[in-house]
C-alpha cells in the first residue's frame, strides 16, 4: 500500500495499524497459548523439562515470597490496627489481615513478585534462544519448540503459584500476627477470630485466582520472549515487556475474578 | 503491515470473549457505572451535624439521590441541597429526615413522601423538615429521664416508710364497703322482687325433674325404660370390640392406627413423592436438533443433543454431529526394498461423515453461559450470551481440531423465530490453515419435556 502522506490521514492510520497491532498480538499469544497447552497433553511427556521449571518457578522463589508475605502481612496489620482501634475493634484485626491476605494480597503480590522474578527470566531466556537462532535449530530438528520449551514453563507457573501462594498467605499471617501481639492485640483473638471469620471459600478462591496469575506470568513471558526480534536491544525489550503486560493482565484479571468470586 | 489475518481473527475472537467476560463480572460486582441526570431540592434543617456532601437520599430504603451540598442558612440553620433522579416524582408535602445508619451512626437524609396532595415537587422545589428521627443519643437521655421517674416512685418504697400510704388505702376500702351497703338499702324493694322471680325459676324445675322420674316424656323414657338401657350397652359392646381390635392391629384401620410401621411407611410414601415432585419441577430435559448448511462445502452438517438440566443454573450436554470432514490419519511406513534403500512413505487417510461426540458441562451466570468438555470430539470451551429474554443467543466456541495445528473457532448468532424453531447463522473455523473455513446458516429445533411427552403419546397411539 502506498504511504499516505496526508496529515489527516496520518493519525487515523497510526490509530488503525495500533489496533491492527494490538489484535495481532492478543490473537497470536492466544494461539501460542492454545498450542502450549494442547501440545502439553500428549507424549512425550518431558517430565524432566517439567519439573526442571517447576523447581525455577516454585522451589527458588520461595524465599522471596515469605519475605514478600510477612511485610505485607506486618504493615498491614499495623494500619489494621491504627484504624480499629478508633473504635475499640481491634480483636477484628485478626480476620481482617486473614482474609486479605488469603483473598488478595497473598495471591497477587506474590504473582507480581514471581513475574519480576521469573516471568522477566523466560522472556529473556527464550529472547535470547530466539536471537541466537536455537529455536529455529530445534525446529529444524523436529522438536517442537512450543511443547519443549513453553508447555513445561506454563504448567510449572499454573501448578507451582498456587502453593507459593499459600506460602503468602500463611507467613502473612504470622507478620501481622507478631505485629498485632506486639502492639498489644490479645494473640487469642487474633487467632480465635479468625477461625470465626475465614470460611475455606476464601482460601480456596484466593489460590484459585494465583492458578491463573501463574499462566498468565508464564506465557505471557514465554510469548514476549519466543516473537521477540532485534538483537540484545530485542531481548532487553521482551523482558520488560513481559513484566509490564503480565502486571497489567494480573491485576485486571483480579478484579474480573473478584467480581465474579466473591 | 500484519498480512496474517488469522491472528487478527483470533485477536477479534479473544477480544469479543473477554468482552463478555467483563461484562458479566461487572453485572455480577454490581457495580452500577450509569450516571442518571437529576434535579435539585432542597430542605432547612436546625442542624446537619453529621451530614457529609455525597451521602444518600433515600425513599422508603431505596436510594434516589444524593446529598449535592450543604451550607448554612439565615446563619444558624443549615440548607441540605439534594439531588433526586430524574423519573422520581415526590408529592409535594413530602419531609426530610436525618437518619442514621449502622454502628457508627453514619448520617444518611431519608424523605417521607407525604400523601395530602396530587401536586409533585418541581426542580428547585423546597421540603419541610421533620424532627430527626431518634438516634442514639436521643434514646439515651430518654431512658435516662424514665430512669429517674421509677426512681421518685421507688424511692419511698426502699426508704420504709410505708405506713401514710396504707392506711390511705384502709381508709379507701371503708369508704367503698359503705358505699356498698348504701347502694344496698337504697334498693332494697327491686332485690325483694328479683329473688321472688328466682323462687318461681325453681318450683318449675322441681316439676320437670319430677315429670322426667316418672317416665313421661322422651327425656323421662329414656332414663327410666331398661330396653334403651340395654340397647345402649350392646353398642358399647360393639363399639368396645372393634376399638379392642383396632387396639391389637387387626383390620385395615386397626393397622394403620396401632402399627408404627405402616404410618412410617406412608411418611415415606409422602415425602419421597414431594421430593420427586419437586425434582421434577426442577429438573429438565430438552432434546435439540439442528441441521447447518456449510455455504462453502455445500454439506448439511446435523448435531442431535441431549440436554439434561438439573436446575437453571446447570446443564450436560451430550450430543452427536455428522460432521463434513472426518478423522484424518496419518501413518508413516518404513520399507526397506530389495536393493537395500529403505524408503519412507506416508499414508493419509481421510474418512468423511464421521460422527463426533458432544459432552459439555455447562454452567450459567445471569445471562452467560460458559461451557466445557468435548465439542465435536476435540476439547473445548464455549460461551454463550442470551439477549432479549433467551430469544437470541451469540456464542464463541474454541476446541482442538483434530487435523489443524490452530485451534477450531466458531462464532453464531441464533435466533428463537417461533416455538420451538431457531435460526442459526454462523461462521464456521474461520482461522482454518486447511481451507476449511465457511459462513453457514441452519434451523435448529428444541423440545422440552412437555413436547416431547406430547410427541411420544401421539407416537403410541399411532401403535
Amino acid at each position: 500500500m502506498a504511504a499516505q502522506s496526508s496529515i489527516i490521514l496520518t493519525p487515523v492510520a497510526r490509530l488503525g495499524a495500533l489496533t491492527l497491532g494490538a489484535l495481532y498480538h492478543l490473537g497470536n499469544y492466544s494461539l501460542l497459548l492454545f498450542r502450549a497447552l494442547a501440545s502439553a497433553f500428549g507424549p512425550p511427556w518431558r517430565l524432566r523439562g517439567i519439573l526442571r521449571q517447576m523447581e525455577a518457578v516454585g522451589v527458588e522463589s520461595i524465599f522471596v515470597v515469605i519475605l514478600t508475605g510477612l511485610f505485607t502481612g506486618g504493615v498491614f496489620t499495623l494500619q489494621v490496627i491504627y484504624g480499629f482501634r478508633l473504635f475499640a475493634a481491634e480483636s477484628l484485626v485478626g480476620p481482617t489481615v486473614a482474609l486479605a491476605m488469603c483473598r488478595e494480597l497473598g495471591p497477587v503480590l506474590t504473582a507480581l513478585m514471581v513475574t519480576g522474578r521469573v516471568g522477566s527470566a523466560m522472556a529473556a531466556e527464550l529472547g535470547a534462544m530466539r536471537v541466537t537462532e536455537q529455536i529455529d535449530a530445534l525446529t529444524v530438528m523436529a522438536a517442537d519448540p512450543i511443547k519443549f520449551l513453553i508447555s513445561p514453563r506454563i504448567i510449572a507457573g499454573l501448578t507451582m503459584l498456587p502453593f507459593l501462594a499459600a506460602v503468602a498467605d500463611f507467613t502473612g499471617i504470622l507478620g501481622g500476627y507478631a505485629v498485632a501481639v506486639a502492639k498489644g492485640v490479645d494473640p487469642g483473638q487474633f487467632v480465635g477470630r479468625i477461625r470465626d471469620h475465614v470460611v475455606l471459600a476464601d482460601v480456596v478462591n484466593g489460590l484459585t485466582k494465583s492458578g491463573v496469575f501463574g499462566l498468565i506470568l508464564t506465557s505471557v513471558g514465554c510469548y514476549m520472549g519466543y516473537y521477540s526480534q532485534g538483537g540484545a536491544e530485542g531481548v532487553g525489550r521482551a523482558a520488560t515487556g513481559a513484566v509490564v503486560i503480565s502486571y497489567v493482565a494480573i491485576l485486571a484479571s483480579d478484579f474480573l475474578m473478584t467480581a465474579v468470586m466473591f | 503491515m500484519y498480512k496474517s489475518s488469522t491472528e487478527i481473527k483470533v485477536g477479534l475472537f479473544v477480544l469479543a470473549a473477554l468482552g463478555l467476560f467483563v461484562w458479566m463480572a461487572v453485572r455480577l460486582g454490581g457495580f452500577g457505572l450509569s450516571v442518571k441526570d437529576t434535579y435539585n431540592i432542597s430542605t432547612v434543617f436546625p442542624s446537619a451535624v453529621g451530614l457529609k456532601q455525597g451521602v444518600a437520599v433515600e425513599v422508603a430504603g431505596i436510594q434516589v439521590g444524593t446529598v449535592a451540598s450543604i451550607e448554612l442558612y439565615d446563619d444558624k440553620q443549615a440548607r441540605v441541597v439534594m439531588a433526586i433522579q430524574d423519573g422520581i416524582r415526590l408529592p409535594a408535602d413530602s419531609a426530610a429526615f436525618i437518619r442514621s445508619s449502622g454502628l457508627l451512626g453514619d448520617k444518611y437524609v431519608e424523605l417521607a413522601p407525604g400523601g395530602g396532595t396530587q401536586e409533585k415537587l418541581e426542580a428547585g422545589g423546597q421540603i419541610a423538615a421533620a424532627r430527626a428521627a431518634a438516634d442514639v443519643s436521643d434514646v439515651m437521655q430518654q431512658l435516662g429521664e424514665i430512669a429517674a421517674d421509677l426512681k421518685k416512685i421507688t424511692a419511698p418504697l426502699a426508704e420504709g416508710n410505708t405506713g401514710s400510704d396504707l392506711k390511705d388505702l384502709i381508709s379507701n376500702l371503708k369508704d367503698m364497703s359503705e358505699r356498698l351497703s348504701g347502694i344496698v338499702s337504697a334498693n332494697e324493694a327491686g332485690l325483694t322482687e328479683t329473688l321472688a322471680a328466682l323462687n318461681g325459676s325453681m318450683t318449675n324445675l322441681q316439676e320437670i325433674t319430677d315429670k322426667i322420674n316418672s317416665g313421661s316424656g322422651s327425656l323421662g323414657r329414656l332414663i327410666n325404660d331398661d330396653s334403651t338401657v340395654r340397647e345402649l350397652n350392646q353398642s358399647l359392646a360393639s363399639i368396645r370390640h372393634i376399638t379392642g381390635r383396632i387396639e391389637a392391629g387387626e383390620g385395615t384401620l386397626g393397622r394403620l392406627i396401632s402399627d408404627d410401621g405402616t404410618i412410617d411407611k406412608v411418611d415415606r410414601a409422602l415425602s419421597s413423592l414431594t421430593g420427586y415432585l419437586e425434582k421434577e419441577d426442577k429438573f429438565k430435559v430438552f432434546v435439540e436438533y439442528r441441521a447447518d448448511y456449510l455455504t462453502r462445502h455445500d454439506f448439511l452438517k446435523s448435531t442431535i443433543n441431549l440436554r439434561l438440566q438439573p436446575g437453571p443454573d446447570r446443564y450436560y450436554l451430550l450430543g452427536v454431529t455428522g460432521d463434513y470432514f472426518g478423522k484424518y490419519k496419518r501413518s508413516d511406513f518404513r520399507s526397506t526394498d530389495a536393493n537395500g534403500v529403505v524408503r519412507n512413505s506416508i499414508e493419509e487417510e481421510w474418512r468423511r461423515d464421521k460422527l463426533k461426540f458432544n459432552a459439555q458441562i455447562a454452567r450459567r451466570y445471569y445471562d452467560m453461559v460458559v461451557r466445557g468438555g468435548l465439542i465435536e470430539s476435540g476439547a473445548g470451551l464455549g460461551l454463550d450470551y442470551y439477549l432479549d429474554e433467551d430469544k437470541l443467543r451469540l456464542t464463541l466456541e474454541a476446541f482442538s481440531g483434530d487435523f489443524d495445528e490452530r485451534p477450531h473457532l466458531r462464532a453464531e448468532a441464533s435466533y428463537n423465530i417461533w416455538k420451538i424453531f431457531y435460526f442459526n447463522l454462523g461462521y464456521d473455523d474461520f482461522i482454518s490453515d486447511q481451507h476449511r473455513a465457511s459462513p453457514y446458516f441452519g434451523l435448529g429445533l428444541r423440545f422440552n419435556d412437555d413436547d416431547l411427552k406430547y410427541l411420544l403419546s401421539g407416537a403410541s397411539s399411532l401403535f
